[in-house]
């Protein structure tokens, strides 16, 4: 496993298990209100239904207090209240759907058969005990649902927040570990003909062969290294954006490739000299190098659009669909190295899109649109 | 002399890799491509093939399983473990890692062609033969007696001829790495070499680095 997806998944990890702590701190509190409030409830109800009991007992003729007390409480038999009343330990008279025993005095949950009931055992004044159960279905479903509705939010706010991490992770690490893969080759052909040069006996071609490799290697490394700080600057967008002369632009390209031949339409483009200048250089140096020697490659400036055109053979299916998503490929093409994200990182940062496309004559057109330009 | 297919797709490491392993005798072909080796192998026999993992048109991996029975050796980035595991389930016999240095790669090279018992018997130069199974040396066709240590010695300059190996290096090859010698031994070992097989003239002592066998 590589450090950043090392680092992703502890600080995933850390983040979650604070995340479950906040939801649990902000549950429990609610919890207990529900639970609270089902006591409550049911205690002020069993008070008046054992008060009610009471004086009703108390008025009842001698010897009719049985039957009257039965009455009275089947009254309740439709409401999910059940009760029992003993004697000492013998048992009087008792709808309990469940055997319960619990002293009187005492109130509080119990579950029987997956059922979760309220219960309040009392003692009547006139020695009676009283035990009043309730069903208590529906503060069982709202403690559920509330137990649920947390543990979703937080499970989908820590996957959110993975998803966001891993994003961040990933395109800050991408171009990093791109770039040391793609300085390997050249560091490996470095330190590997410096020491043939060192160790090897060789003949002259050999040595100039060996020399001249490490020359265009060390280039090479220059150029990726250049190439990191642009890219660098690129991200950081914080340059501040200013009218640009293309025809000024141009002109400076055409002096480092003069088959370049240029059209300007459109004056000024508002955004970042120097980042503009890589883009184009970057686009035409592509061009020039997959045009035939001397062949032409034109630039065009038109309102909101910059296209160059070049009249190579052209890409493949496959170079075509890595330039134009070079952030999808894993490796590096050939056709292209780093400077194909560059440009479309240059692009964006101006809130431009890049495309390349085949030209009418089978070579190819690189063209920047420009959406959200300020000046056209 | 071992031929060798080189599968590179950077040229510059290519090249590398061929200057050498020619330099020590071999003969070299270069594939660019998958295909290419693919191609290669096919028309041709080797005693052994260096392969990239990374190619442009396919992994190493493939051209491994398409081309059997050439021992491999195969190239790698640092700290890729997968493809260590991934090349030696394939059957691979060792693997270089990126960068690497060319005394270490010309070492495996010759440790596999041993192993794969690819090397060559006898080495002839001037009037002087080497018979490396039998460990005999002859001069005009008479039998001169070598010290093992004298053999061992004659036999690293040998593999690794036209390129310099430092004492430092003659030391751990052929005395051991655990051989806590001075770098003095070498040059007695080196002095008595030249004398007795008359090689003055081609055990060369390379300034400020060490000794060098050359034709």
């Amino acid at each position: 496993m590589k450090l950043w997806q090392k680092t992703y998944l502890l600080s995933t990890l850390l983040c979650a298990l604070i995340l479950y702590g906040c939801m649990f701190g902000v549950t429990a509190p609610a919890l207990s209100v529900t639970v609270k409030g089902a006591t409550d409830a049911a205690l002020r109800e069993e008070r008046v239904i054992a008060g009610t009991l009471e004086r009703t007992m108390d008025q009842a003729p001698e010897g009719r207090q049985l039957p009257v007390m039965q009455t009275f409480l089947e009254y309740y038999a439709d409401t999910g209240l059940t009760f029992r009343v003993a004697e000492i330990d013998e048992e009087i008279y008792s709808t309990l759907p469940c055997p319960v025993k619990k002293a009187p005095g005492t109130l509080g949950f119990l579950r029987d058969q997956g059922r979760l009931y309220l219960f309040v055992s009392d003692r009547l004044p006139s020695g009676y005990d009283f035990l009043y159960l309730k069903d208590a279905a529906a503060t069982d479903a709202l403690l559920r649902r509330q137990v649920t509705a947390a543990a979703l939010t937080g499970t989908l706010v820590a996957l959110l927040m993975a998803a966001a991490l891993y994003i961040l992770l990933y395109r800050v690490n991408l171009p990093v570990s791109r770039l040391a893969h793609e300085m390997r080759t050249p560091l490996t052909a470095m330190k590997g003909y410096a020491e043939t040069l060192r160790d090897a006996r060789l003949t002259e071609e050999q040595r100039y062969m060996a020399a001249s490799y490490i020359a265009e290697e060390s280039t090479r490394l220059s150029d990726i290294s250049a190439r990191l700080l642009t890219l660098h600057n690129a991200k950081e967008e914080a340059t501040p954006f200013g009218p640009v002369d293309v025809e000024e632009l141009f002109d400076h390209i055409r002096q480092t490739y003069p088959t370049v031949t240029y059209e300007v339409h459109w004056p000024t483009i508002f955004g970042d000299r120097a980042m503009l200048s890589s883009l184009i250089n970057n686009l035409v140096d592509n061009a020039v190098k997959a045009s035939p020697a001397g062949a032409p490659v034109e630039l065009r400036a038109a309102p909101n659009v910059l296209a160059v055109m070049d009249h190579g053979s052209g890409m493949s299916d496959e170079a075509l669909n890595y330039v134009n998503h070079p952030s999808k490929f894993k490796k590096l093409h050939s056709s292209g190295g780093l400077g194909v994200p560059l440009c479309h990182q240059i692009a964006q940062a101006h809130g431009a899109k890049l495309t390349y496309a085949r030209g009418a004559d089978g070579g190819t057109v690189a063209t920047v649109t420009f959406y959200n330009s300020l000046t056209s | 002399m071992a031929k060798i297919l080189i599968v590179e797709d950077e040229k510059a490491i290519n090249d590398l890799l061929k200057l050498n392993l020619e330099m020590v005798g071999h003969q070299c072909v270069p594939a660019l491509t998958g295909k290419e080796a693919i191609r290669a192998a096919g028309e041709q026999g080797f005693d052994l093939m260096l392969l990239d993992v990374m190619l442009p048109d396919m992994e190493g991996f493939a051209v491994m399983e398409k081309v059997r029975d050439v021992p491999t050796i195969f190239l790698t980035a640092r700290g890729a473990t997968t493809d260590k595991v991934r090349g030696f389930g394939l059957g691979a016999d060792d693997y270089i890692v990126k960068p690497f240095e060319v005394a270490e790669l010309l070492a495996r090279v010759q440790a596999v062609l041993r192993r794969t018992h690819r090397e060559e018997k006898e080495y002839t130069i001037g009037d002087l033969t080497i018979r490396w199974d039998a460990h005999e040396v002859f001069q005009n066709g008479e039998r001169v007696e070598l010290t093992p240590q004298e053999f061992t010695l004659l036999h690293i300059l040998i593999e690794n001829r036209n390129v310099c190996l430092s004492r430092q290096k003659l030391l751990s090859e052929a005395w051991g790495t655990d051989f806590l010698g001075e770098s003095r031994t070498v040059d007695v070992h080196i002095q008595k070499l030249r004398r007795k097989l008359k090689l003055e003239d081609h055990i060369k002592t390379i300034y400020k680095n060490g000794y060098r066998f050359e034709e």
